[in-house]
């Protein structure tokens, strides 16, 4: 294989194999992640120390097959910090701080956390190499580096100063952290050429090897996402202290609250909170419905928060069955469809023609996005609310015409037919979700499942609360005209 | 009756996603032990088997198919099974440390039902 050839190859798989390392992580702890590559350039460690400038976290390869030597993984001071402090669910605040403030010895002292972010990230380039290139051998996670690895190049990275190598940057995000740089050294060394007996051996080796056993996401992306554009982050909100401890049997409060809910079919709080929600109808012609849907969404957050994180010491057999059943026995299979680039005005309608509190967003069954009531009413002037009428300007009007694909949420989170309510239910927790649309596993949306499809499943009733749930809003957005 | 369960993973915080995950899965167990690499886990073994190991590949001291080779040797782990949990995804190393003597692979990165499917066989 030319050396070009090996290089563009080398290239394209190490763009994939972040981005599977994105896929894994996503999946496996139920955030939002996402990268994007620039294209390779030759760069020196003095380069990298420029832009590399604080403490970083260096992994290092070892390649065996048709790249035969070590390479590098790099991630900076902020992705050091947001990536491990999620894998050990440090409370985004504390996150956040760390990556402003943190000191080399934060950083050692999350170095497990450091290192097993660089074991999962070495196995997702493993799989992708493995699957993509018959001629990869193995990749061995050797060796973790925290500090500034630039100043001892030589010693830290076995390349010399003003030695020119492969670099490819990358941009990454995890959830709502703003983005942090990435990327993967391969120096010359690997490229050059094998005799022509050492590349067979390996390559028979590698034959031998089998297409491996995929790992199945629970939670997964759409494909329409990863041709989003990067949205800007903002910076999340400090979210309440989490310990990175797991949920312990002392967890007293929550563990009554959620025994409550199960045991009393109709637990006052959960019936009263889902009523309101259900029953009050969210209109512009009612002034205050806007706070109080919100509130109601709010407990039922943290009703199922509440359950989340209590469930491993829940007593009793019915929950732990509840919990493992699966989404496609809850959802409602009809989901109902709209464009991107149709009004704000026209979603409103499409959803109180089909009874609906989400629509999804997209066309020929590709998912871009997803739409709530409460999105819509977010999107619109407050002063077409009857009670603003006097003060209601053509402004105001327009904002019925804002498209959807402006205000959507996207990456939409998904999931699978099979994925337990237990993992449904966490997700919709930790990212503030009340509706999941179900894919199947060619990716076609089959169904969606909400906050009150779970809670009739808890229930285990067809009260109308319960039904009545699924559509948030009641009467219909009165288009008047503006004076 | 309910089962035990040790988890053995050179990495603290990959014991706890593990442990974190196995309690997603719905899956119940009398007691969690944890081990940091093949030589601790099979002290424990000896001194107090347990019905399941889950059990990584890459760790110093004893890596995680040296283990289970050793612990076939063992008849206090008689009755016990092994699943192997690791990045490790090739399946000359699946087959191999199946052939070694143990009963299950789970890759990581992993999900709840990944453990619910994989180790609910061995639950009765
Ligand atoms: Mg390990």
């Amino acid at each position: 294989m030319p050396q070009t050839d090996v290089k563009t190859q080398v290239e394209e798989l190490s763009v994939e194999s972040f981005e599977t390392f994105c896929e894994d992580i996503a999946g496996m702890f139920g955030i939002d992640m996402d990268c994007t590559a620039q294209g390779p350039v030759a760069e020196t460690s003095k380069g990298l120390a420029k832009k590399y400038k604080k403490l970083a976290a260096l992994f290092t390869v070892q390649s065996t097959g048709i790249l035969d030597g070590d390479f590098h993984l790099v991630v900076d001071k902020e992705g050091l910090f947001t990536l491990s402090g999620t894998i050990v669910m440090l409370p985004e605040k504390r996150i956040l701080d760390m990556r402003k403030k943190g000191t080399q010895q934060d950083a050692e002292e999350l170095d497990d956390a450091v290192g097993e972010t660089g074991n999962l990230l070495v196995g997702s380039w493993d799989r992708v190499f493995r699957e993509g290139w018959s001629e990869h051998g193995h990749f061995l996670q050797t060796g973790t580096f925290i500090g500034v690895p630039w100043s001892d190049s030589q010693e830290n990275i076995g390349i010399a100063e003003d030695e020119e190598f492969m670099y490819i940057p990358l941009e990454m995000t995890v959830g709502e952290f703003p983005a942090f740089q990435c990327g993967v050294i391969f120096p010359e060394s690997l490229f050059t050429e094998k005799t022509a007996s050492d590349v067979e051996d390996e390559a028979t080796e590698a034959e031998s090897v089998n297409e491996n056993e995929e790992v199945s996401e629970e939670i997964t992306e759409t494909p329409a996402e990863a041709a989003a554009e990067t949205e800007e982050v903002s910076e999340p909100e400090s979210q309440p202290e989490e310990t990175a401890e797991l949920p312990q049997d002392d967890q007293q409060p929550e563990q009554a609250e959620l025994e409550e809910v199960a045991s009393e079919t109709q637990s006052a709080d959960v019936a009263e909170e889902t009523q309101d929600s259900a029953t009050v109808p969210v209109s512009l012609e009612t002034e205050d419905t806007d706070p109080g849907r919100e509130q109601a969404n709010g407990v039922v957050s943290q009703s199922i928060e509440n359950m989340v994180h209590s469930f491993p010491s829940l007593p009793g057999e019915e929950m732990k069955s509840f919990l493992t059943l699966q989404a496609q026995s809850v959802m409602q299979k009809k989901v109902v469809w709209i464009s991107s680039g149709d009004s704000v005005q026209q979603a409103m309608t499409t959803m109180q023609e089909n009874d609906a509190g989400y629509l999804m967003v997209g066309e020929n069954g590709v998912l871009e996005g997803i739409i709530s009531w409460v999105d819509l009413i977010g999107a619109i002037s407050v002063y077409l609310k009857p009670v603003f009428a006097k003060w209601r300007r053509p402004a105001d009007d327009a904002t019925l015409q804002i498209r959807l694909k402006v205000i959507m949420t996207r990456p939409v989170r998904t999931a699978r037919p099979e994925t337990s309510l237990a993992v449904i239910m966490e997700n919709m927790c930790q990212h503030g979700l009340r509706c999941l649309p179900i894919l199947d596993d060619g990716g076609a949306v089959i169904g969606q499942v909400t906050a009150f499809d779970i809670f009739k499943a808890m229930l285990n009733t067809d009260s109308e609360f319960a039904t009545v749930g699924q559509s948030p809003q009641g009467t219909l957005l009165q288009p008047q005209d503006s004076e | 009756m309910a089962k035990t369960l040790m988890i053995v993973d050179d990495s603290a915080t990959m014991r706890k996603i593990i442990m974190r995950t196995v309690r997603m899965s719905g899956l119940e167990f009398d007691t969690i032990e944890e081990a940091g690499n093949g030589v601790e886990a099979l002290e424990k073994l000896n001194a107090s088997p347990v019905d399941i190991v889950l059990c990584d590949i890459n760790m110093p001291e004893m890596t995680g198919p040296e283990m289970v080779k050793k612990a076939r040797e063992m008849s206090s782990c008689d009755n016990t099974k092994i699943v192997m949990v690791s990045t490790e995804s090739a399946q000359e190393t699946i087959d191999g440390v199946m052939a070694d003597g143990a009963n299950g692979f789970i890759t990581k990165p992993f999900t709840p039902e990944n453990f619910q499917e994989k180790l609910m066989p061995f639950m009765n």
